[in-house]
């Protein structure tokens, strides 16, 4: 796979791409709070 | 038996809060002291007293009034120690599940009567596209060094508006940031889409002392109007970044934004420090 390639099927499973003709609304795909909450979490 | 102090920088309902609304307002975390050490020191960097590094600094729009300065850690043991603290770097990591790293420091500087506003946004929408971050795995720390109230320019939040993301229209212009940090015209939400998400969401201002601190997620839309107060406003801001969502080339423009604006690169985990700054 060449570079070129290799960065077309990066941006192709982009989940969030943005600055394309226009403005579309997507669903936020990662956690908000990554820790568990406990009394002694670091 | 005794019941054991709980060691977690945040309450649980703290952390609820911020998974909710995608930002958390802390007060009298900082004792008297530790603010106005960071006070003096914040008007030693913006009035010459310090050797400041070529590039770090940027004046308002049609002024030569210091607006931001960047690099805070690497240009002041003070900003240094602050962004290393468990009470900010502490929370981000748990926060973020993981050890992390320092992406964008600054201290940004409103002053009375001409202050420009920051229009609506989400940071991830530029990080990611003009820097390369992969995921929303960063969270914003700012830190009031004057006290913000409803009329000085305060930020304004839009919460839960870090749910979904606005991909925003049109491409990268070369150089965007020259441009961008002062005054941002591509990368923001549109009209309908601000109105849409403030109709759902509302509007909170992050006003308090100083010594308060501001959390937010890097996708929680925000901005803050103009100051024509006489009265400045200032803030530390710290953007810390999981370690494992390290940067990659960028995900929409052609080439990767300056070493200032985003730390590229092997990142160096921040080591936690405990007790008085200062």
């Amino acid at each position: 796979m060449t570079a070129m390639s290799k960065e077309r099927d990066r941006r192709s499973q982009d989940p969030y791409p943005s600055r394309l003709p226009e403005e579309r609304w997507l669903p936020r795909q990662d956690r908000t709070v990554w820790s568990q909450w406990r009394p002694d979490a670091l | 038996m005794e019941p054991v102090a709980p060691r977690c920088a945040l309450t649980a309902q703290q952390a609820d809060q911020f998974d909710r609304d995608g930002f958390l307002i802390l007060k009298d975390i900082f004792t008297a002291e530790e603010v106005e050490a960071l006070k003096a020191e914040s008007a030693a960097m913006r009035n010459g007293e310090r050797d400041l590094m070529d590039g770090s600094v940027i004046t308002e729009p049609g002024s030569d009034e210091v607006r931001t300065i960047f690099k805070l850690p690497e240009q002041s043991s003070l900003f240094n120690r602050l962004a290393s603290d468990r009470r900010v770097a502490g929370i981000a990591r748990f926060l973020l599940g993981d050890e992390v790293y320092i992406h964008q420091s600054r201290l940004n500087y409103k002053p009375g009567f001409t202050g420009k506003e920051f229009y609506w946004h989400s940071d991830f929408e530029t990080w990611h596209a003009e820097d390369g971050m992969p995921r929303m795995r960063a969270v914003s720390a700012s830190l009031l060094l004057t006290d913000n109230d409803a009329m000085n320019g305060p930020l304004m939040l839009m919460p839960g508006s870090h749910k979904q993301f606005i991909a925003c229209a049109g491409e990268t212009p070369d150089e965007n940031h020259k441009s961008s940090l002062k005054k941002q015209e591509v990368g923001v939400p549109s009209h309908e889409a601000l109105g849409k998400l403030a109709n759902e969401h509302g509007i909170t201002a992050a006003t308090g002392k100083a010594g308060t601190l501001v959390l937010f997620d890097c996708n929680t839309i925000h901005g803050s109007n103009g100051n024509i107060t006489p009265f400045p406003r200032s803030n530390a801001f710290f953007v810390f970044n999981a370690v494992s969502n390290r940067l990659e080339e960028p995900y929409g423009a052609a080439k990767a934004r300056p070493d200032f604006l985003a730390e590229r690169g092997e990142p160096t985990p921040v080591e936690i420090k405990t007790g008085k700054l200062a």
